[in-house]
């Protein structure tokens, strides 16, 4: 490291110290080394002037000594240098340069020349000052004087006069270093407190620190402008944080919504695929259905001409046994092939039925027996069932050929035995159940759950299982239609059949049927729809002859503010009209009743009240009623079975009008 | 250097005659002497030596005829007639006149003249400054009260080589 370096390492305060040191030690040198020299000259004249006026005393005093040749008087007066202790010898000598007269001090060992022969002046050298003058008188020489002093107390004043410098010397230096140790912060520390704040914005990035300015000079002049500066700086710091918040704040708004909008298409997507498959789906088994209705209709006509003639043959043919055993063969082949085209009827939903409320833990309780002599002593059946009744509009017989058919395919599927679960719940089915599955509709569902630990299936055999004639049983094992009945049937019923399963885990069909009613969905319903938007205390017969039935839709029309007047068949219908006819604003009529039917007491009441408004109630709108008759007559209808809510709003609508 | 030589300015009665060396010292006298104040602005710029009686060959001041002392011109001359004495400075009675040495210096005691012989007694008789020989070498004697009376200063370099007379008192 050379000199330039650690000059430029040192601290501020090093170097001021170190400068001004220089300074004072340079100027106190110089100083001293002047009063010093001037003080040697003094001293010097001085002692040059006291031997030039011994010299004059002695020579004015000697000169008649000379004149008269008296050289005792000159020894006499020479001799008086023996008061002045530092003249180590003199000498006096005429004018032709013969030695006059001399003295000698104490203890000096001094030679005089003889003759005068030196050059006139003082002579300095290391111990002595010598003195050689002319006497004069009257502008006369009259002799020489040489003077020797000695010079030991001019150096020991020298001596004392170096010390006392140096000591001067030294003690200014110290002073000026204690004075100068003493005042520099003056100067450095306002330095060093601009410098540590400095330190501390570069370093924390605190913008709102300020130095203080204590002078009015060069370095309070640049703490008042680095206060400036860190005021713009502070400024731009506190814009830029709010851009960099502001842009922080768009990128996590446009990310989230990105993000949502990302979510929203893949469930759409997600969705939009499974509404594709079900559509897929739902419409193969739409055309398979009409299909086979058709075939199966045909064939059925077919058959039925079969059997009837066969029926025929028979009689005549009952006593030739070996005809009669033909004859046989042919009605029970027609009969089996009847069956098969019921089957197809109910998978095409082309079954002739009444649905009726039926209670599903009812089915379930009746079937039982049928069900474990069906499946046999390997397999358990256990059954658990909802605590309350659940009331779906079907038919006894369709549920409970949904049940045989379900045990039936679940027994197959458990060759070496196993358990099969039957279970019953009253389920809602809401907004996440149909995203979830890509099927359904808002309600409340009766839910038959069938539980097998059988074989299981893959996902290809799932999608193909309620097809006809699809079996994956061996051949002459089953009819392929089972499953098919079971699809059939949900669906007339309005309901939906769902499948899990997974290869040697087993399987589980659920059946869904809406309800018709229930004590719990009653009380739902009254939480959910507000009663007073609907009746306003209009009077309404009720002709049902169905005594479940019409008490439900008694309780229900009531509940939103109507008067009932309930009527068991046709006639008590009609007679209950007449009697009652101003009160009544409305007459709900079942098509279907004993003693007269909907049309029947429909046509009676319009003769009594014209202006009578009327609900048709039906399983089928073929029933009595064609299309063409309610377009042309303007007939209100509901089909069965007939949802609380919207019997309801039916009934509002018409005594709106 | 001034002198060098043969001239003769200090006293050595070794190298010198003794009428040279006498010469030298009166000639030296004149600068040890003070007149009364006035004494020569009045009159003139020179100081005359007068000489008077016989014995003393004269010449030997031509060596210092015209020189200086005390800023004067050093002037000699043979007194003949006592009564010129109002003239000269400086007065040499010579050895003639031993005997008539009372009447001369009564003549000129009241006057600034600074008398000088060469006689022994001649100090006592009023004599200011009479020289003798003493040990080979020349020297003189003073008589401060008749210089006193005469109204002149004699300088105490010169009192300090002569020996004084005190008698008067």
């Amino acid at each position: 490291m050379n000199i330039n370096e650690i000059w430029h390492g040192q601290p501020i305060r090093n170097k001021f110290m170190l400068i001004s040191m220089l300074t004072v030690i340079c100027s106190l040198f110089f100083v001293s080394i002047t009063l010093l020299i001037y003080e040697i000259i003094d001293l010097r004249n001085v002692y040059k002037k006291e031997i030039m006026t011994i010299s004059k005393t002695i020579s004015s005093s000697s000169v008649s000594s000379l004149m008269f040749d008296d050289k005792k008087a000159a020894k006499k007066i020479i001799s008086n240098l023996s008061l002045m202790k530092n003249i180590m010898a003199a000498a006096i000598y005429d004018r032709e340069g013969n030695l006059f007269a001399t003295y000698k001090g104490k203890d000096e060992d001094v030679e005089f020349e003889p003759t005068f022969n030196k050059t006139l002046g003082f002579k300095f050298s290391l111990k002595s000052l010598e003195l050689n003058e002319d006497i004069f008188f009257e502008d006369q020489c009259m002799g020489f004087i040489y003077i020797k002093s000695d010079l030991s107390r001019f150096y020991s004043r020298l001596k004392t006069l170096t010390l006392t410098i140096t000591l001067v010397f030294i003690f200014s230096i110290v002073f000026s270093y204690i004075l100068l140790n003493k005042l520099q912060p003056l100067i450095i520390n306002p330095l060093n407190r601009l410098a540590h704040i400095m330190d501390l914005v570069s370093k924390q990035r605190d913008y709102t620190k300020r130095a203080e300015i204590t002078t009015k000079d060069e370095i309070g002049y640049l703490a008042m402008v680095f206060n400036e500066m860190l005021d713009t700086i502070q400024h731009h710091s506190l814009e830029l944080e709010g851009y960099r918040k502001h842009l922080e704040e768009l990128v996590k708004k446009r990310t989230e919504e990105l993000v949502e909008k990302n979510e929203e298409l893949m469930k759409e997507l997600k969705e939009r695929k499974r509404l594709e498959e079900q559509l897929v789906q739902s419409q193969k088994m739409e055309a398979i259905g009409t299909l086979a209705g058709g075939v199966a209709h045909d064939f059925n006509n077919l058959l039925t001409v079969v059997l009837g003639y066969g029926e025929l043959l028979k009689q005549k043919v009952k006593n030739d046994g070996t005809l009669n055993r033909y004859i046989e063969h042919v009605i029970a082949s027609a009969e089996k092939g009847k069956r098969l085209t019921e089957g197809l009827l109910a998978f095409s939903r082309k079954q002739m039925v009444i649905p009726k409320p039926v209670n599903l833990n009812e089915v379930v309780r009746d079937t039982e027996k049928i069900l474990k002599r069906l499946i046999g002593e390997d397999i358990e059946l256990n059954t658990t069932l909802y605590d309350k009744d659940i009331i779906v509009l079907s038919d006894y017989g369709q549920i409970e050929q949904i049940l045989i058919n379900l045990v039936t395919n679940a027994k197959d599927a458990m060759p070496k035995g196993g358990e099969i679960k039957i279970e019953t719940s009253l389920f809602y089915m809401d907004e996440d159940f149909i995203v979830r599955h890509g099927y359904g509709k808002k309600g409340f569902y009766g839910a038959l759950k069938v539980e097998d630990s059988g074989i299981g299936m893959e996902k290809e055999v799932m999608d193909r299982i309620f097809e006809p004639f699809f079996t994956t049983k061996e051949v002459g094992k089953g009819t392929g239609l089972g499953l098919s009945v079971v699809y059939g049937i949900v669906k007339q019923n309005k309901g939906f059949i769902s499948v899990e399963s997974e290869p040697n885990k087993g399987s589980i069909f659920t059946v869904y049927l809406p309800v018709f009613e229930s004590d719990v969905t009653v009380k739902q319903k009254q939480a959910v729809e507000t009663t007073a938007e609907y009746g306003k205390g209009e009077t309404i017969l009720l002709a049902e002859d169905d005594d479940t039935l019409r008490g439900l839709m008694k309780t229900v029309l009531e509940q939103f503010n109507y008067k009932v007047i309930e009527a068991a068949n046709g006639r008590d219908a009609i007679e209950l009209f007449q009697k009652k006819k101003d009160d009544i604003n409305l007459v709900i009529l079942d098509v279907i009743m004993p003693k007269a039917n909907g049309k029947e007491v429909y046509d009676r009441v319009r003769d009594i009240k014209p202006e009578i408004p009327a609900l048709f109630i039906s399983g089928y709108t073929s029933d009595f009623l064609s299309s063409k008759e309610i377009a042309l007559e303007h007939l209100e209808f509901i089909q069965k079975p007939v949802l609380p809510i919207d019997l309801v709003k039916k009934v509002k609508n018409i005594l709106e009008k | 250097m001034f002198f060098s030589g043969s001239q003769v300015y200090g006293a050595d009665s070794q190298k010198f005659g003794e009428y040279e060396l006498k010469a030298a010292f009166i000639f030296n006298f004149a600068k040890f002497v003070t007149w009364p104040e006035h004494h020569f602005s009045v009159r003139k710029n020179t100081i005359d030596l007068c000489v008077y009686g016989s014995g003393f060959p004269i010449n030997t001041f031509n060596y210092f005829e015209g020189k200086t002392a005390q800023g004067q011109i050093f002037r000699t001359k043979r007194l003949k007639d006592l009564s010129a004495v109002d003239g000269c400075d400086m007065l040499f009675v010579c050895a003639s006149e031993r005997y008539r040495i009372t009447q001369i210096i009564n003549k000129v005691k009241d006057m600034p003249i600074l008398t000088i012989g060469d006689t022994e007694g001649f100090g006592e008789k009023g004599v200011m400054i009479n020289l003798y020989i003493e040990d080979d070498k020349v020297r003189f004697e003073i008589n401060l009260d008749a210089a006193k009376d005469a109204g002149l200063f004699i300088s105490s370099q010169l009192l300090k080589l002569g020996r004084i007379i005190q008698k008067k008192r």
